[in-house]
Order: structure tokens, then C-alpha cells, then sequence
């Protein structure tokens, strides 16, 4: 079960490998593109520190709240090109709010995960995705909707934080009062984390067809 | 009994998790399903949009011929008629005068006469442009050559070639043909400052392809989707296009004028 649960953990922290290459080949790469790719650099690069710090028994917890963060930020970015800065109110609120809620984290407890942070992402991004498939539904760009690289992103966003929300809402209560769900937790968490992955894959191997 | 509510939470939190990924997948589907709808919806009302457009344009095109028929019958009919007895009876009026020794007023007669002839010219050509007659006869090459033969400019060669045998097309697509042809050919000489206008009908077995050029100024031909078309020639064109249900082909040369365009005819 605990080797299954490492296999897990290393296709996972792989996973970016297939978005990052495809991404590598693209050209004239527009900003969302770069956003994208700069997110999936920063995942293999959170895991491999969280990874060694574990090793190592250093608490790491904190850099998983702050490439959450980092991650939520990078994702409304996005989302503000893709609404034409139509929300900018919103994106901007939610953001500052996100950034308010890790400072606050960091101050009762740097080594805690910060429940209240993901779970606040979660929400926000569940309504930014449900406002952009509002505003495609009134704009109508395209009749090959699944041609749009923003679709598959949204999609990835969607998937990630509506499957974790709940993870991230009982994950303080394992964490303190029942420490060997631990694992269990991060394999559901590590599911997500390759499904989200590949999605952001499919964005960037849009993108590429689309300026082929 | 620690195991068991260990194993209750896990399958709450499963359950959960699996009810958000359902609510995502259906909320997706449903995205998907509702704009392709909408996009259907739209692009058939854009059809039917674009239909009543043309049966308008149609409707426009077929009145102002059905005007220029009626103009063309009463100039042929009345105007040029009753010109022409005018010369009979002023040549009859000539040489009476002349039998009877009164030659003074020669000089004026002649120019009257010339001022008459002058103006039967003008109302025949008149009536001929308005309703080309020479389509029936002579057919549409035959009828676009007569009518570049009418065209003497110095300095300027119209040239024009027709290749393939002519098709049996309808009086319609003749027409329309001809006064797209002849719309170019009147901007070309009020706007283009060309010196050279080449022609060429090439008939294919239920196509003609239809390939107007001058070395003029350069001047790419709008198309029917740009916003800002001015210009009613260049309106009336795209209506015959449309009517014709011509397609446009990309034009060759970067330099002067190019027009193709091809009919298909059954």
C-alpha cells in the first residue's frame, strides 16, 4: 500500500514533464501560455522541495501553502486574460483576499497546513470557472469550443479544486487528531494532482496545434 | 472501533469528493451541450439573415432592370420614333423649299438635321445601354465585345478574349454578367487611370470564369463581408455576385486591378 502510495507521489510530481515539454515547443508563446508553464515548473518544484524536507524531517507544509497560493494566483492571471479583464474587480478582490488569508496562516502557525486558505481558493476559483463558462456562453467565440486552450485550463481548475475542497476542509482535523491518514489524503490529493496536469497538458497541446 | 470511524470519514470524504467531480462533469456537459445549441441557433438565424438579404438584393436588381426595360421601350418606342419622323419631314420640308428655289435656308437645315441625327444616336445608344438587346443576339461574349468596341479613349487598349464554348446559360446570369463587366469597366475609366483593360471569358463545362485586370492604380476589390464598402458600383456588384451565387477569386498581381470571379450555370 505505502509503495503504491510512493508511485503515486512520483507520477504526480511528474506528471508536469508532458505539459512543460509540449509547452516547450510552442512558438510566440502568448501570456497565458508563459503563466502556465511557469505553474507547472512551479509544481515539480514544490514537490521535489517538499520531498526533501520531509526526508529530512523539516516541516513543509508551508511550501505547500505558498505554491498554493502561488498556484491560485497564477490560475486568476489567466482567468483575467481569458474574461478580457471583464471581472477585474472580483479577480483582484479574490486575490488580495487569498494573499491576506497566507499572510494571516503564517502568522498562527507557519508548519500548519492552512485549511482556511485552500478551502477559500477552492471556492473562488469554483466561481471564477462557473463566471468564465458564463461569459462563453454569451459571447459564443467559437463552434469548436474544445479548440480553446482556456476551455481545457478551466476545466483542469474545475476538476482540481472542486475534487479537493473537501480534502483541504478535513485535512487540518487528520492532520492533528489522526496523523496515518496522512497519506491517504495526499494519494486522493496526488489523483487530482495528475488529472489537473494532464488538463493543463491538453491547454498547452491546443495551444500548439492552434499556432501550427 | 477507532478503524471503523476512521474507514466512516474516508468514505465521506470519498463520497463527497466523487459528488463535486459528478456536479463538475455534469456542469461541463451541460456547458458543452448549451453552447453548441446557442451557436446552432445563431448561425441559422444568421442564414435566414443572409437569405432575406439576398431575396431584398434580388428583389432591387430585378426592379431597376424591369425599370430600365420600360425607360429603354419608351425612349426606342416614342422619343426615337417621333425623332426620326422629325428628319422625314424636315428633309421633305428641305427639298420642297429647294424645288422651289429657296436656298437660303440650306445651311440651317443641315445643321438641324445633324442636330437630329445626333440626338437619334443618342437615344439609340441610350436605350442600348440600358437594355443590352445584343445578349439575345450576339450572346454575352459577343454583346461584352460590342460594348468595349463603343469604349474609344486615346491611350487606352481594352482587350477581350473568350475561350471554351459559350454554355447555355439563362438571360439572368447574362445580364448580371454583363453589368458587372460593364460597372467595372466604368469605374476602371473614371478611377483607375489604366491604358490597358484586358477581358477574358472562359467557359467550362457549367462554369464561366469571368477575369476582368487593368495596370492602373492598385486597387483591391472590397469584399462582401467588409463593414465599410462605399460606393454604390461596388454594392451593386456584390448584389449581382450574390445573385449569381459567383464565388471571388483571390487576386494574382500586387499591382493595378484584378477581378475573377467564376458562375456556376446548369
Amino acid at each position: 500500500m505505502d509503495n503504491n502510495i510512493f508511485v503515486l507521489a512520483i507520477v504526480s510530481a511528474l506528471s508536469p514533464i508532458i505539459g512543460l515539454t509540449i509547452g516547450l515547443f510552442i512558438r510566440n508563446r502568448t501570456r497565458s501560455v508563459k503563466f502556465l508553464m511557469t505553474l507547472l515548473f512551479l509544481t515539480i518544484i514544490a514537490d521535489i522541495l517538499m520531498y526533501v524536507l520531509g526526508r529530512k524531517s523539516i516541516p513543509n507544509l508551508f511550501i505547500g501553502n505558498i505554491f498554493l497560493l502561488a498556484q491560485f494566483l497564477i490560475l486568476m492571471s489567466i482567468f483575467y486574460d481569458a474574461l478580457k479583464k471583464k471581472h477585474k474587480k472580483l479577480i483582484l478582490m479574490v486575490s488580495i483576499a487569498a494573499i491576506t488569508l497566507k499572510i494571516y496562516g503564517s502568522i498562527i502557525g507557519l508548519s500548519d497546513h492552512n485549511s482556511l486558505l485552500s478551502t477559500f481558493t477552492s471556492i473562488s476559483a469554483l466561481i471564477v470557472c462557473m463566471l468564465y463558462f458564463y461569459r462563453t456562453l454569451q459571447d459564443l467565440p467559437t463552434m469548436e469550443i474544445h479548440k480553446d486552450p482556456t476551455i481545457w485550463i478551466v476545466i483542469a481548475a474545475l476538476v482540481y479544486y472542486s475534487g479537493t475542497i473537501f480534502l483541504f476542509i478535513v485535512s487540518n482535523y487528520f492532520l492533528k487528531f489522526d496523523v496515518s491518514m496522512h497519506a491517504v489524503l495526499w494519494a486522493f490529493h496526488n489523483v487530482l494532482n495528475i488529472v489537473k496536469n494532464i488538463l493543463f497538458a491538453t491547454a498547452l497541446w491546443r495551444s500548439l496545434l492552434n499556432r501550427i | 472501533m477507532a478503524e471503523s470511524a476512521q474507514s466512516h470519514l474516508i468514505w465521506m470524504l470519498i463520497s463527497a469528493t466523487a459528488g463535486m467531480l459528478i456536479l463538475v462533469v455534469g456542469a461541463v456537459s451541460f456547458f458543452f451541450s448549451y453552447q453548441s445549441r446557442l451557436l446552432r441557433e445563431r448561425m441559422k438565424n444568421k442564414k435566414i439573415e443572409l437569405y432575406y438579404h439576398r431575396a431584398m438584393v434580388d428583389a432591387i436588381i430585378n426592379s431597376q432592370e424591369s425599370e430600365r426595360k420600360k425607360i429603354a421601350a419608351n425612349i426606342h418606342d416614342n422619343l426615337s420614333g417621333s425623332l426620326f419622323m422629325t428628319q422625314l419631314n424636315i428633309l421633305d420640308l428641305k427639298e420642297s423649299l429647294s424645288l422651289h428655289g429657296i436656298f437660303d435656308f440650306e445651311v440651317k437645315f443641315e445643321n438641324a438635321l445633324k442636330l437630329l441625327e445626333y440626338s437619334i444616336d443618342s437615344a439609340k445608344q441610350i436605350a442600348w445601354d440600358l437594355v443590352p438587346v445584343s445578349l439575345a443576339i450576339t450572346g454575352l461574349g459577343g454583346s461584352i465585345r460590342d460594348y468595349c468596341g463603343r469604349i474609344k479613349i486615346t491611350g487606352l487598349k481594352i482587350s477581350f478574349s473568350e475561350s471554351g464554348i459559350s454554355g447555355d446559360v439563362s438571360d439572368n446570369v447574362q445580364l448580371n454578367v454583363y453589368r458587372i463587366v460593364q460597372e467595372l469597366l466604368s469605374n476602371s475609366l473614371k478611377h483607375s487611370g489604366a491604358t490597358q483593360i484586358s477581358i477574358k471569358l472562359s467557359w467550362y463545362p457549367s462554369m464561366l470564369i469571368v477575369d476582368y485586370s487593368n495596370n492602373g492604380i492598385h486597387f483591391v476589390f472590397p469584399s462582401s463581408t467588409t463593414s465599410d464598402i462605399k460606393g454604390l458600383g461596388v454594392l451593386n456588384i456584390h448584389g449581382r455576385l450574390s445573385i449569381l451565387d459567383a464565388s471571388v477569386i483571390d487576386p494574382k498581381t500586387e499591382s493595378g486591378f484584378n477581378f475573377t470571379f467564376k458562375v456556376r450555370y446548369e
